[in-house]
């Protein structure tokens, strides 16, 4: 009577499956600020950057469903770079053909300069480490909710604001020891979340 | 919170272990030990940094979060508006029924700044996480509500609606009259209020996850005909609920009729609001603004209304998303008020044959020019289209809305029984009209079940028309029957779900309209008064599990918000905690050592909260509603039943919840047919006893998931099992109104008692002996029963199960 094990669903399945609403939500939150940084780094204006976004994970939505995923050819998110970067090389030499009206010189260099470096294949640094932020962003707002308010303060505080932990025990009614703890429990919390997002996707 | 033994003092100033350190993040040191090292740990250098590093390992996660949170987009980047809409535009976001258009940033200007990670600013006492939406009313934010802890909608209305005091007033006391009707198809309205600071009156409602008809339509273009009854069926029977409370929707229309993820589940929003806002229009420029598309002729003749306005503008609605074309489109509001009063619209089955005649001529009904020739009440409209589905055996009995009356003898149990779908595509289902008609209440997955009864149409797997059998267990109306109780006690607040005892002598019961009763037994069969407490709702909804912590301290409710509650039942307050969930909380169990707590919630997630730190374990693996939890006497074991039929079983070893591993149940136990209702496990932790929709007993052994017997134990559904501490008896109640024990392992009925109505819990006390039981009439019901029972053996016999069963 017993059965197999659930194995995890990966993020990818998920995204094929359309009445997903949370995996798409779950991807656009995840991936949608990961673009728009990257594209912004890449020498793009906000409203550019922001467009940009939309544009690839429009893209990602109308071909989801004939990606062939082999996980020995790279990663979901190699493939997403891929459409990043080429969505990006595209606006870039757009941009290029047509006469500006801005002066802005190191705008324009950027631009020159950016097609150039897009020679590698496998995704560079700057774009793995704007997933990196993300993860272990998105994963602060998945988890904050199971933490009482003042147990999420003190990790904050002491944690991403770098105060010390007398100053926020003392803003808290804490003491230094229970401020601690509140921020290293969360802190495992949410090493925790980081890896099962990693996992989902992988 | 009940950590069991006192660990010896720490030694001053010695540095803590490492594995002491891991249990401490964990929380799974005994709270003396846990104090002593939060105590060393306030003066110790050394241990807070291993500390650290043991829970994050390396510095990259805060210096990560730390870059984002002082490098976030500004707020009035590009970026949000282009990410909430794509989120929107992929379809599947959160959402909110109106329109979506070009996001002012002034729409901010009122809210309060706030400098936390993710919060746009402060309404009152919510953070702004986000906007949800905007239409012709105001603008919908998602929101953080910190004193409840949840995730909530906030509607804020346009500032030009209510511009003034009195305008304020009026629009605040039409919404609250509105928020006071709850029901299954309506989004919840938790709290009419003003914001302080600017005057602006804002809705704080249930947040939903799924989509609006009007977005669905806008992607999909025209819906199933099944789904367009459906939808149809539960938006009347959400209609009928507000008709009841005198209340009128007036803007029924695509965008106000929300489908929850992931089953689609109708939703109504904007109730009355519609009324309020336009009440505050009319005074202040004469002129109602909005689409006409979907009012009705009198409503669009400015004529005196009823609630068959709302009729016709779902009829309206229906015939959109049949056709794909909104029937009185035109280019201007004029003629399209013009087309409703003048025009009669072509019936759907000429425009498309494939819609079936009867569907057509309900919405026809429903688009009557007059109210009187349009359907007595929007129950009728619901029991109509139900009807209608049950007749293309597209509808399952626990699809019905709470309060339906639907004939049951077409009613498909296709979802266990293939041969039964080959009929249907082969157009057999006709020969089905051997049966005598039976009505009766189902439950909307679980809702109150208020008439009785349980028609099982067993077929043969065979093609021959002949072989189609159809079995009929009608109930006679029954009497109440059998011993009578000692004690009686009544709450007088409607249908009663969820019993708990405190303690030999203290019973708690939860009841429909949200509140929870203490009484104490002895005073009350002494006195004839004995309730103690009356803990008045702090949620909206049904209290549908209770439990109370195993020294009798604590007690959790669970109810149709989106929270377990924790109350303390020495100090008789609500503790201030509560276990939040993103969905609707249906059941809750404490271990049996007080150090867990599992809740179950509408959406399949089961989460195993440790109630030091607080912190959840989710355990996966049923899709459906939560609807029974129970933990084995050792607290090794944690069963969990859903809607979906299944049984899992969970192993607990302290070893994967102090690693919080990822949990996977070792047994799934698959037999009964519909929704499991109730479990509870044998004092000797071997055996697990179950009950549920198709109206079985079953007996179960949790090592090897073998199923020891099972039994018809009751007419239509069994909804509670207890198991009493002598563990011979197994006390079961149900929807028949009957309230049995059984010996076990005999199988022997030997106490039986009915009443008149469905009875939903029975608990066994502490002693064994007392016997309690409540159900739809709300009055708790109390025997003492004898040491020993014995009654002319009934022997089980073989249950009334169909042969083809399919698991």
């Amino acid at each position: 009577m017993a059965e197999a094990p659930l194995t995890r669903v990966t993020l990818l399945a998920r995204l094929r499956d359309p009445g997903n609403a949370e995996a798409w939500q779950e991807f656009v939150r995840l991936y949608g600020p990961v673009i728009y940084r990257f594209a912004r780094q890449r020498g793009l204006q906000d409203a550019d950057a922001a467009d940009l976004m939309q544009d690839v994970l429009r893209s990602v939505a109308r071909h989801v469903g004939e990606l062939e995923y082999d996980p020995r050819k790279g990663t979901f998110r190699g493939w997403l770079y891929t459409i990043t970067r080429n969505k990006i090389y595209n606006f870039l030499m757009a941009q290029r053909r047509r006469p500006r009206a801005s002066g802005d010189d190191a705008q324009q260099e950027r631009l020159d300069a950016a097609p150039a470096r897009e020679q590698s294949d496998s995704p560079d640094a700057e774009w793995e480490r704007e997933y990196q932020r993300q993860l272990s962003w998105r994963a602060m707002e998945r988890v904050r909710h199971e933490f009482q308010p003042n147990t999420w303060q003190a990790f904050w505080l002491t944690g991403v604001e770098g105060r010390p932990a007398a100053e926020v025990g003392e803003r808290l009614k804490m003491s230094p020891g229970a401020v601690y703890v509140a921020k290293c429990r969360v802190l495992a919390r949410l090493r925790e979340e980081v890896q099962r997002l990693l996992e989902e996707e992988q | 919170m009940h950590s069991g033994k006192i660990s010896e003092a720490l030694p001053a100033g010695e540095c803590l272990e490492a594995g002491e350190l891991e249990r401490l993040i964990r929380g799974r040191l005994s709270s003396s030990r846990a104090a002593l090292a939060v105590e060393h740990l306030s003066q110790c250098p050394r241990c807070q940094n291993r500390l650290e590093q043991l829970a994050a390992g390396s510095e990259t996660l805060t210096a990560a979060l730390r870059e984002l949170a002082s490098n976030q987009p500004p707020r009035h980047s590009a970026f949000h508006r282009a990410l909430q809409a794509i989120e929107y535009e992929l379809g599947m976001t959160t959402v909110v029924p109106e329109k979506r258009s070009d996001m002012p940033s002034d729409d901010l200007r009122f809210l309060t700044p706030c400098d936390e990670p993710g919060c746009l600013g402060r309404l009152g006492p919510f953070r702004i996480r986000r906007v949800l939406g905007r239409g012709g009313m105001g603008v919908v934010f998602q929101a953080y509500d910190p004193d409840l802890d949840r995730e909530v909608a906030i509607k804020i209305i346009e500032p030009h609606l209510v511009g003034n005091e009195i305008a304020r007033q009026r629009f605040c006391r039409e919404a609250r009259a509105a928020a006071a009707v709850t029901h299954d198809h309506i989004v919840t309205v938790h709290q009419v209020a003003e914001d302080e600071a600017s005057g602006l009156p804002y809705l704080v409602m249930q947040l939903i996850q799924g989509e609006s008809l009007e977005q669905r339509l806008r992607r999909e273009g025209k819906l199933s005909v099944q789904m367009v009854a459906r939808i149809g069926m539960q938006a009347a029977a959400g209609l009928a609920a507000a008709h009841a409370a005198g209340l009128i929707h007036r803007d029924v229309k695509p965008a106000n009729i929300l489908l929850e993820a992931p089953h689609d589940r109708v939703k109504l929003t904007d109730f009355g609001l519609a009324r309020a806002v336009e009440d505050v229009q009319l005074t202040s420029s004469g002129v109602v603004a909005g689409s006409p598309l979907y009012m009705s002729p009198e409503q669009a003749r400015g004529e005196a209304i009823d609630f068959r306005t709302d009729l016709f503008s779902l009829g309206t609605v229906l015939y959109e998303a049949a056709s794909g074309h909104s029937p009185f489109a035109a280019p201007t509001p004029l003629s399209v008020l013009r087309r409703i009063t003048d025009e009669e619209v072509p019936p759907l089955h000429q425009l498309d044959p494939t819609i079936p005649r009867e569907l057509s001529d309900i919405i026809s009904k429903l688009m009557a020019k007059r109210p009187e020739q349009r359907y007595a009440s929007a129950k009728a409209v619901a029991e109509a289209l139900a009807q209608q589905l049950a007749r293309q055996q597209q509808l399952h009995p626990l699809e019905v809305p709470v309060g339906l009356n639907v004939d049951s003898r077409w009613f498909s149990l296709s979802g266990t029984s293939p041969a039964w779908k080959i009929l249907l595509q082969q157009g057999w289902y006709s020969c089905q009209r051997l049966g005598r008609s039976l009505r009766w209440t189902v439950p909307w997955l679980g809702g109150a079940a208020i008439g009785a009864g349980l028609v099982a149409i067993i077929l043969q797997p065979s093609h021959v028309v002949e072989h189609v059998v159809e079995q009929i267990v009608e109930v006679p109306q029954p009497r109440t029957s059998g011993p009578a109780p000692d004690l009686i006690l009544d709450g007088r607040a409607g249908g009663v779900w969820s019993l708990a005892f405190a303690a030999p002598d203290r019973l708690v019961a939860g009841a429909e309209d949200g509140s929870l009763r203490l009484w104490d037994l002895r005073r009350a069969a002494e006195a004839g008064e004995g309730l103690l407490k009356t803990f008045e709702p702090l949620q909206n909804g049904n209290i549908w599990s209770i439990d109370v912590s195993p020294k009798g301290k604590y007690m959790v409710s669970a109810c149709d918000d989106a929270a377990v509650v924790l109350w303390n039942l020495h100090t008789l307050r609500f503790e201030g905690l509560k276990f939040p969930h993103p969905h609707s909380a249906r059941s809750a169990a404490f271990s049996p050592n007080g150090r867990y707590l599992a809740t179950g919630d509408r959406n399949s997630t089961v989460r195993l909260w440790d109630l030091d730190t607080q912190v959840p374990i989710e355990l996966l693996g049923h899709r459906g509603t939560i609807l029974a939890l129970a933990f084995s006497p050792d607290g090794r074991f944690l069963a969990s039943a859903a809607s979906e039929g299944h049984i899992l079983l969970w192993d607990l070893q302290e070893e994967a919840l102090w690693r919080r591993q990822h949990l996977e149940h070792y047994l799934r136990l698959a037999e009964h047919r519909g929704p499991v209702y109730g479990l509870a496990f044998a004092p000797d932790g071997e055996h697990l006893a179950s009950c549920g929709w198709d109206g079985t007993l079953r007996l179960w052994n949790v090592n090897d998931g073998t199923q020891l017997w099972n039994h018809k134990a009751h007419e239509g559904d069994a909804w509670g099992v207890s198991f009493g501490s002598n563990g011979q008896w197994v006390a079961t109640c149900g929807a028949d109104g009957a309230v049995k024990v059984w010996k076990v392992p005999e199988g022997k009925e030997i106490f039986h008692w009915r009443g008149e109505r469905g009875m939903h819990i029975v608990r066994f006390g502490p002693d064994g002996r007392t016997l309690a039981a409540a159900g739809r009439d709300g009055m708790v019901r109390i025997w003492r029963l004898p040491a020993t029972m014995e009654s002319e053996p009934q022997p089980f016999t073989s249950s009334h199960e169909p042969k083809d069963r399919t698991r």
